[in-house]
């Protein structure tokens, strides 16, 4: 349903020479994916999800929603940020924030309230609709940036390194949590990280990116069981065959010292 | 590319095409001269010897007050808001005080001025310290608590004596905010001055505008409104320079944390 | 602001004590005949003076009259000033066009023109008016034009990937978002507006407080007079205290928000 076509990005830095980013990327997100984009620090992962959501055009190639070029945010997609400090708004109470999702699809006062108080629900933070998002840990903030995502009703969830900035315990919850909503809403999920464990342990399909400028390394199909459990998954031995393959599918990318 | 450069030059064309109007409306007498003449006669006014004498005088007459003042007043406001930073106890006496005097508009100290210091150098440099005494204050305050927790126990552990921390922990980190606040005080100090010489002095700039309004030498107070502000523009330019040099650690400091 | 901390009593009790011992030292001062009375009227004389003065509706027609300018001037450049500072920080290439006018203009002492502005506009209520506009205008405008440009890009990029359109996104994103900087330029202009509006009284008017203290100086009511300074200094703290109460509710998540993030 979401297409990426011989994506590039080239940032021009003022006076320096123009780098790629990116360099002809291409790929296929289906219905019902949980498609990871893997790689190391700073290879382009993010700029290839800005451009899927609509946030930045490509320097060259097409990005294509059900066969539409993608030109600003469509309404099908919902973004979660790695920095949820500065994407939760501030001066709006948790509630308030997923309201903003709400808010440009012309539903009653009441409509709207429902809406959020059940998304809120769903990802466990029933009571506390009324807090400020920086009255609560961090973790709470992600699952309130996921409730925001759930309630714009997007078909695609993008996140970029959604949880690179929590704690390991409350990593694994949201994981876990991911897992969850995706099954009971039956989203599509685009998800960016370094990390190559939580890759496998999240993902139907990894495309490994290689170091800047990026190009796809390899894709592949993660044949773990559903569903995944923290202990259960990690320690089968096809986990750790994975893991390990995309650890040296890196390596090889990355400079020799 | 292009367009940013275009707007940039638009930038710079834009005040210069604002006097150029200004020049030909006079000139064809869409406005009235009296109260608005054509710039090319205040230049001419301003270029005539015995006005640029006036000018001149008048300029340095206000810079001394400005700078006495701002001296004074940047002194005490520094001194008396480290202090209170430094030692809370300190802060909480005298804090009610501060927060009725602060708000005080300082030209309402002019009257009462004038009373006990005349119209002269002195009420003009007393009331320019009080006024920009406030925002050093406020900064130097603030700036006292810059230095944060971890850096001042660090300097604890490693056997600083408490003037030590004070003078070389405390006191260097909070010269950034201090600065803010003393550039903030001396643009005070050029209104203030200014403003009390309009009040209440025979000398200075300010004076010189307003008698020249009252006397309808209309060119002549254009051109003496222009030197107020040419001398606020100086000070502060010479003011950010000597910043940059003495705090250059800073920029370095704040690029690593970006 | 440092960390909350319990305070002694002496810490809560000392400050409104100092307070208080200062009409008290006054009177001592006074009383002592170390300055001349006639300077140096009594504490008690002063308080005696203003009761009456404000009972036969000398003070607060005064004030009535410095406030309606004061406030005119300040609500009009909040008005302009907001909106076009918003819109010079949001677009860098109004952002080129305007910056070296307002370069220019920035460092002119707002109050050198009020000698101009009499010449336009007389020395009744609109140039007062004008005065304070022109004063409050600068600090409204780059507080506005800075919290606009450095609305951080994630709240923009959220705003529109949750669909919020070109209105929303500037109602409902970057004005909450400056609205910490648009406040602290309308903390800057509030004291300004106030100044400006007494000198404009004392260089060219016949009413208002300004005019009244210096009047009552040049007729050596010094009591009078004092009364008038009292007056502007408790207006002058009922505004800030009004403002900061406003900011307090207003910007209540900025503070929370700041040290939450840090």
């Amino acid at each position: 349903m979401l297409e990426i076509k011989n994506f590039s990005k080239t940032y021009a830095a003022n006076g320096a020479c123009p780098s790629p980013a990116v360099e002809n990327v291409s790929f296929t997100l289906r219905r019902g994916d949980l498609l990871v984009l893997a790689g190391p620090s700073g290879c382009g992962k993010s700029t290839i999800l800005t451009a899927a959501a609509g946030l930045a055009p490509p320097t060259c190639g097409q990005i294509l929603l059900e066969g539409r070029p993608v030109t600003a945010p469509p309404k099908e997609m919902a973004l979660v940020f790695q920095d949820y400090a500065n994407s939760l708004f501030p001066w709006r109470t948790v509630t308030g924030n997923v309201l903003f999702a709400l808010e440009g699809k012309g539903l009653s006062r009441k409509a709207m309230r429902d809406a959020a108080a059940s998304s809120l629900e769903s990802v466990g933070l029933g009571g506390f609709g009324d807090h400020y998002p920086w009255q609560l840990s961090g973790g709470m903030q992600q699952r309130a940036a996921i409730a925001r995502g759930l309630a714009y009703g997007a078909e695609i969830l993008l996140m970029d390194e959604p949880f690179a900035s929590v704690d390991a315990q409350t990593r694994e919850d949201l994981e876990d949590l991911l897992l969850r909503v995706r099954e009971r809403y039956g989203i599509t999920v685009l998800l960016v990280t370094h990390d190559i464990d939580e890759a496998v342990y999240l993902a139907s399909r990894i495309l490994v990116l290689s170091k800047r400028p990026s190009t796809v390394a390899a894709e592949i199909t993660v044949d773990l069981p559903w569903p995944r459990e923290q202990v259960g998954t990690r320690s089968l031995a096809r986990f750790i065959e994975l893991r390990n393959h995309i650890h040296q599918l890196l390596k090889a990318g990355a400079p020799s010292l | 590319m292009k367009r940013e450069q275009a707007c940039r030059l638009a930038g710079y064309l834009l005040p210069a095409a604002v006097i150029l109007l200004w020049e030909v409306c006079a000139r064809a007498g869409f406005i009235d001269l009296d109260a608005l003449p054509a710039p090319s006669a205040i230049l001419a006014e301003a270029a005539n010897p015995g006005a640029l004498a006036e000018l001149g005088g008048q300029t340095l007459v206000t810079l001394r007050r400005i700078l006495t003042g701002f001296a004074l007043g940047g002194a005490a406001g520094f001194l008396l808001g480290f202090a209170c930073g430094c030692l809370p106890r300190l802060y909480a006496a005298l804090e009610t005080i501060i927060e009725f005097l602060r708000p005080m508009p300082s030209v309402a100290l002019i009257p009462i001025g004038i009373l006990f210091l005349g119209t002269g150098d002195a009420l003009c440099e007393a009331i320019v310290a009080f006024a920009c005494s406030w925002p050093v204050f406020i900064s130097a305050l603030r700036g006292a608590g810059a230095a944060g927790a971890p850096l001042v126990n660090t300097a604890r552990t490693l056997g600083a004596s408490r003037a030590r921390i004070t003078f070389r922990v405390i006191l260097p980190a909070a010269l950034p905010n201090v600065f803010t606040g003393l550039r903030v005080g001396l643009g005070v100090a050029v209104a203030v001055a200014v403003i009390t010489e309009m009040a209440a002095s025979g000398s200075g700039l300010g004076a010189l505008i307003l008698s020249a309004s009252l006397s309808f030498r209309v060119a002549l107070m254009y051109a003496a409104i222009a030197a107020a502000g040419l001398l606020g523009f100086t000070l502060n330019a010479l003011f950010t320079l000597t910043e940059d040099r003495l705090l250059a650690w800073r920029h370095g400091a704040s690029k690593e944390a970006r | 602001m440092s960390s909350p901390r319990k305070r002694s009593l002496f810490e809560k009790a000392s400050g409104p004590v100092f307070f208080l011992s200062l009409p008290l030292l006054w009177e001592a001062v006074s009383r002592s005949g170390l300055v001349s009375k006639l300077y140096f009227p009594t504490a008690a004389d002063i308080i005696a003076v203003w009761f009456s003065l404000m009972a036969d509706g000398t003070l607060p027609l005064a004030l009535y009259q410095t406030f309606s300018r004061m406030a005119a001037g300040f609500f009009t450049a909040a008005c302009l000033m907001i909106p076009l500072g918003a819109a010079i920080g949001l677009s860098p290439r109004l952002r080129l066009l305007f910056t070296p006018a307002i370069e220019l203009l920035r460092p002119l002492p707002p109050p050198a023109i009020i000698p101009a502005a009499m010449l336009f506009l007389g020395i009744g209520s609109s140039m007062k008016i004008f005065v304070v506009f022109f004063a409050c205008s600068f600090p409204i405008l780059i507080n506005a034009m800075e919290g606009a440009r450095r609305v951080p890009r994630l709240f923009t990029d959220t705003g529109r990937v949750f669909g919020a359109g070109k209105g929303r996104l500037i109602w409902r994103v970057i004005l909450p978002a400056a609205s910490p900087r648009i406040m602290s330029g309308l903390r800057v202009a509030l004291p300004i507006a106030l100044i400006v509006a007494v000198l404009s009284e004392m260089v060219g008017s016949v009413d208002g407080v300004g005019h009244f203290i210096l009047h009552m100086q040049r007729v050596f009511s010094i009591p009078q007079m004092y009364a008038g300074v009292v007056t502007l200094g408790l207006a002058g703290w009922i505004i800030n205290a009004l403002f900061m109460l406003a900011d307090r509710k207003l910007l209540a998540w900025y503070g929370g928000w700041k040290r939450g993030g840090a």
